[in-house]
């Protein structure tokens, strides 16, 4: 599903290059539910954009699908993160002018389906996240969870191969946020491929697997872990 | 993504900062609204002073060429025009009427009025009148008899009317041109438009009668109508051909052909409305700038929304067209109030002055399309940035 191959990605500010993700190699299978752990200025936001195909690596491969994406063009890049990927952000990212159903729905348009067709999609989505009854109130009439939840609903409706969060509990109580975490239960039973980035150890055991990254590099991955536990 | 798609999304960006954009179409509004009014203006104004100088049309004045204007001067040499020469014309093929004249510009009289520096016209029918479009509106005009007679009675022109006769009915009375007594037998309407300003103090008189009351013979002025637009310069030349042969001479006749005279007046109104036009034009300009200072500030402003609509599958060009869709639907609805606001300013201007506005609906279409380019191009600069950004930053903008 996932593969990145030697990645690295390397800012330049001025004369000086920043290197921000070092030699990253990290597979990640169909159906698993992955939590990629560090603290702020690890480089876990950069490796979420990289994956979300927001950025490019400086050097490296990454195969999405069994695609290699690292050289893709821009137009193909927004072409994979509107069929393949579904983003959820720590503050939501909804559009305030829109309702709920039409947030939802943006994809859809990106992707070039019918009005009606749109309309009926987005509202099974909503029913999803159990939110059928919210589709015309606007993101301003919404609690924290319940925007929180809209936005899984419009990363889900496109029926993506990967959901990818970042943060998606920072910005909501602990009541909301474990409504959300319960969500990602359900999507990774239904066999949802699930990237959570977060800081939050808590958030981070829900995962099934583990993945921490320090100042650019991966140094502890649990399936490993356990792989070596039980060769031993 | 469709255009209607991106139609909608326009508008509902446009309805959710009302006052913004009701203030960025200002500028397109006034501008577009400008053009249309002037443009109206100067080819109203065109038509009115080609009507006025042409007369109703296809005539034709016969003069002395100017050599032998100077050497009489500044006079129609005695002899110059001859009843023979009126009857030869009439009998030319393409020539509908031929109107004669003799002039002299006397002070009329009515008890201890008086109306100053009158014409006074000796025609040999009704086509003087005629010719320049006006109808009697008061007693009757000229007829057969009164053009043999010798002793007829005069029309006044709607301005001796006013002078004379502010309260009365002038038909029946006597007026004096000099110390001659004459009856008023006819009045002309008022002129109406642009030449209705300075209208003249005209009295007409039958040839013969002028002839009696003035007590000199002789023609001014001729002029002949063509039958139609088309044959004014035939009619023109084999006129001068005509007046050489009766007169002997080779060069002395000329016709003053109001056709080229018409095409100055449009030339000359043509630069005119050209020139006005462009200010407007500039105001247009100015309109279209300020729109793309709002899209800029737009999108600047909706970074984040960038960001989002790129993460989740938007491409460069679907960010740019958006926003090109915006701007000239902006300049479009601008565009069209503007037309709204400038049909109601020439109904106006044609209601309450004497200018007559004509709408042209070339201009008008013109300037549709005219506000839709500038949509384009005064949008392309915002759009192009908006679909340039990069979207890790959008998300990150606050």
């Amino acid at each position: 599903m996932i593969r990145l191959e030697g990645i690295e990605k390397t800012y330049q500010t001025g004369e000086i290059a920043v290197p921000v993700l070092k030699d990253i190699s990290l597979t990640i299978e169909e159906g698993e539910y992955v939590s990629i752990m560090g603290p702020s200025g690890s480089g876990k936001s950069t490796l979420m954009n990289l994956i979300g195909c927001l950025d490019q690596p400086t050097a490296g491969s990454y195969y999405l699908n069994g695609k290699e994406v690292s050289q893709a063009d821009e137009t193909v890049l927004a072409q994979i993160r509107n069929q393949w990927i579904g983003f959820v952000f720590q503050h939501f990212h909804l559009l305030p002018r829109m309702s709920a159903r039409q947030n939802v729905a943006l994809p859809l348009i990106y992707a070039g389906f019918t009005k009606t067709e749109r309309e009926r999609r987005a509202r099974e989505a909503l029913a999803k996240v159990g939110l059928d009854d919210r589709e015309h109130h606007r993101p301003s009439e919404l609690s924290g969870g319940q925007q929180q939840r809209v936005a899984i609903a419009r990363a889900l409706v496109n029926e993506p191969h990967l959901l990818l969060a970042d943060e998606p509990t920072g910005a909501l109580d602990t009541a909301s946020g474990a409504r959300v975490l319960d969500l990602f239960d359900d999507l990774h039973r239904e066999g949802r491929t699930l990237v959570v980035i977060t800081h939050d150890p808590e958030v981070a055991e829900r995962a099934q697997r583990q993945v921490v990254i320090r100042d650019g590099r991966i140094i502890g991955d649990s399936i490993q872990s356990r792989g070596k536990e039980e060769i031993r | 993504m469709k255009l209607l798609e991106n139609l909608k999304m326009a508008l509902d960006s446009i309805r959710a900062h009302k006052m913004r954009a009701v203030l960025t179409m200002l500028g397109i509004v006034i501008g577009v609204a400008s053009v249309l009014i002037i443009v109206a203006i100067g080819q109203g104004g065109t038509e009115e002073l080609t009507q006025a100088f042409a007369g109703a049309g296809n005539t034709i004045n016969v003069m002395p060429n100017e050599e032998t204007l100077i050497n009489n001067n500044g006079q129609v040499p005695p002899g110059f025009f001859t009843e023979q020469d009126i009857r030869d014309l009439e009998d030319l093929p393409g020539v509908k009427q031929v109107a004669a004249s003799s002039y002299e510009i006397l002070d009329i009289r009515y008890r201890k009025k008086e109306s100053e520096g009158a014409m006074v016209l000796g025609v040999n029918n009704n086509a003087f009148m005629e010719m320049d479009g006006q109808q009697v509106t008061q007693g009757r005009s000229f007829q057969t008899a009164d053009f043999l007679s010798g002793n007829s009675g005069a029309v006044i022109s709607h301005k001796i009317k006013e002078d004379l006769f502010p309260n009365e009915d002038p038909v029946g009375k006597i007026i004096r041109i000099g110390t001659q007594p004459i009856q008023v037998i006819g009045v002309l309407e008022e002129p109406q438009g642009l030449m209705g300003s300075f209208e003249q103090a005209i009295i007409y008189l039958p040839y013969q009668t002028w002839r009696g009351v003035l007590g000199k013979s002789q023609i001014n002025q001729l002029t002949l109508q063509a039958e139609s637009a088309d044959r004014i310069k035939d009619v023109g030349d084999s006129a001068i051909q005509l007046l050489e042969s009766n007169h002997q001479t080779k060069g002395d006749y000329e016709v003053m052909n109001l056709d080229q005279l018409v095409k100055g007046i449009n030339q000359v109104a043509g630069i005119m409305t050209m020139v006005i036009g462009s200010i407007g034009g500039i105001s247009l300009l100015v309109g279209g700038i300020g729109v793309m200072n709002i899209m800029l500030v737009s999108v600047t402003e909706r970074t984040r929304e960038i960001g989002i609509r790129m993460s989740l599958g938007a491409t460069r060009n679907q960010i740019l067209t958006q926003f090109l869709i915006e701007s000239v639907t902006l300049s479009i609805i601008g565009g069209l109030i503007g037309i709204l606001l400038g049909y109601g300013a020439i109904g106006l201007i044609a209601l309450l002055s004497p200018l007559p506005a004509v709408i042209s609906p070339w201009v008008t279409l013109g300037a549709v399309l005219f506000s839709a380019l500038f949509g384009v191009i005064f949008g392309l600069l915002p759009a192009n940035k908006a679909s340039r950004m990069n979207p890790i930053e959008c998300l990150r903008y606050e």
